[in-house]
């Protein structure tokens, strides 16, 4: 019996192996006890190494290629609406400028301003208040809308900033979890936001609610049911 | 943070033998993590604590996702010695990778 190769293991661990890779390895683990207990140690190890991760925060250079990759997929998104603008104006279809954008679209962008502000100290906080109420005046005339945030069981709001956000003014807040950020983004659009939840979008889990003719997107790292039952319940309190 | 994870997110199997050894080797953990060469580290990094895809990671590193594969596994096998020396020497552990 030949076992299956280390890094087909690890790789196995985070879930990327191709469909006729996963079955090869799956019908290896029926059979062998050792790849076995090398796989559950995989996992294992998978966990500490998250759990042990404050010790570690990205360094500076990491930081610096990392908002400079969302940054990017940011310029090219911006591009394609502003080539379907010019599309537009000039008479030609008008393409997808007034529709909702494409789930997919507005999941990354909303997971990567996440990312973006939450590890560029550069663009910090335009507020900084534990008061929800404090935040909720502060946005006053700087958005279209008035904001009402919800209480998250558990979580301390931290403060805020005005985001663009699909050629509108949203209040993106944030929360503290534990000492992981939440990020919540509110906008009166709630035809461009939608509704559900949607994990693993690149790494992270994204919660969409409408409430009082506002919509919520919250983006955390929480497992999907755990992040929904969260804002949902949060946002039942709100009066 | 260790204590403030919640127990959806964390992948351990409940088996008690594992919590502790989990708690006793936290500190090991990022000893050795810290100790990894530092192209490894950033792969393992982004994957297990960021949560990025192979295809992100390679994106942010710069180089190709086979290349990401492999770092990672690479930089756990490494792990997994040295944890195993670890454990062993404090009579804690059953071994690692052979």
């Amino acid at each position: 019996m030949t076992c299956v190769a280390f890094e087909m293991l690890s790789a196995g661990v985070d879930g990327v192996l191709s469909e006729h890779e996963s079955h090869g390895v799956q019908a290896h683990l029926a059979t062998c006890e050792r790849c076995r207990a090398l796989r559950a140690e995989l996992v294992l190890l998978k966990a500490s190494v998250r759990d042990g991760a404050p010790a570690h925060p990205p360094s500076e250079a990491l930081k610096a290629r990392l908002v400079a990759s969302v940054v990017r997929r940011r310029r090219l998104q911006s591009s394609a609406i502003w080539v379907a603008a010019a599309a537009a104006v000039a008479g030609v279809i008008a393409l997808g400028v007034g529709r909702p954008w494409r789930a997919n679209d507005l999941l990354a962008q909303l997971v990567g301003d996440h990312v973006l502000i939450t590890l560029n100290e550069a663009k910090p906080l335009e507020v900084r208040d534990r008061d929800a109420s404090a935040i909720e005046r502060w946005f006053g005339g700087k958005v279209d809308f008035a904001l009402r945030l919800p209480r998250l069981d558990g979580a301390n709001v931290v403060g805020g900033r005005v985001c663009n956000f699909a050629g509108r003014r949203v209040a993106l807040t944030f929360y503290d979890l534990q000492g992981k950020r939440m990020s919540l983004f509110v906008t009166d659009r709630e035809d461009q936001v939608g509704e559900g939840c949607s994990e693993g979008v690149r790494g992270f889990t994204v919660c969409r609610e409408p409430a009082h003719g506002l919509a919520y997107a919250l983006v955390t790292d929480l497992p999907a049911a755990e992040a929904q039952q969260l804002l949902r319940t949060g946002l039942e309190q709100l009066h | 943070m260790r204590a403030g994870r919640s127990p959806g997110c964390s992948a351990s199997s409940g088996n008690l033998e594992e919590e502790l050894l989990r708690g006793v080797l936290s500190d090991e953990v990022a000893r050795a993590v810290a100790a990894l060469p530092e192209e490894w580290r950033t792969c393992v990094l982004l994957c297990d604590v960021e949560g990025l895809s192979y295809q992100d990671i390679a994106e942010v590193v710069g180089c190709p996702p086979g290349t990401v594969r492999s770092r990672i596994a690479r930089a756990r096998a490494r792990l997994m010695e040295s944890l195993a020396r670890y454990a062993a020497e404090r009579g804690i552990g059953r071994g690692g990778r052979q």
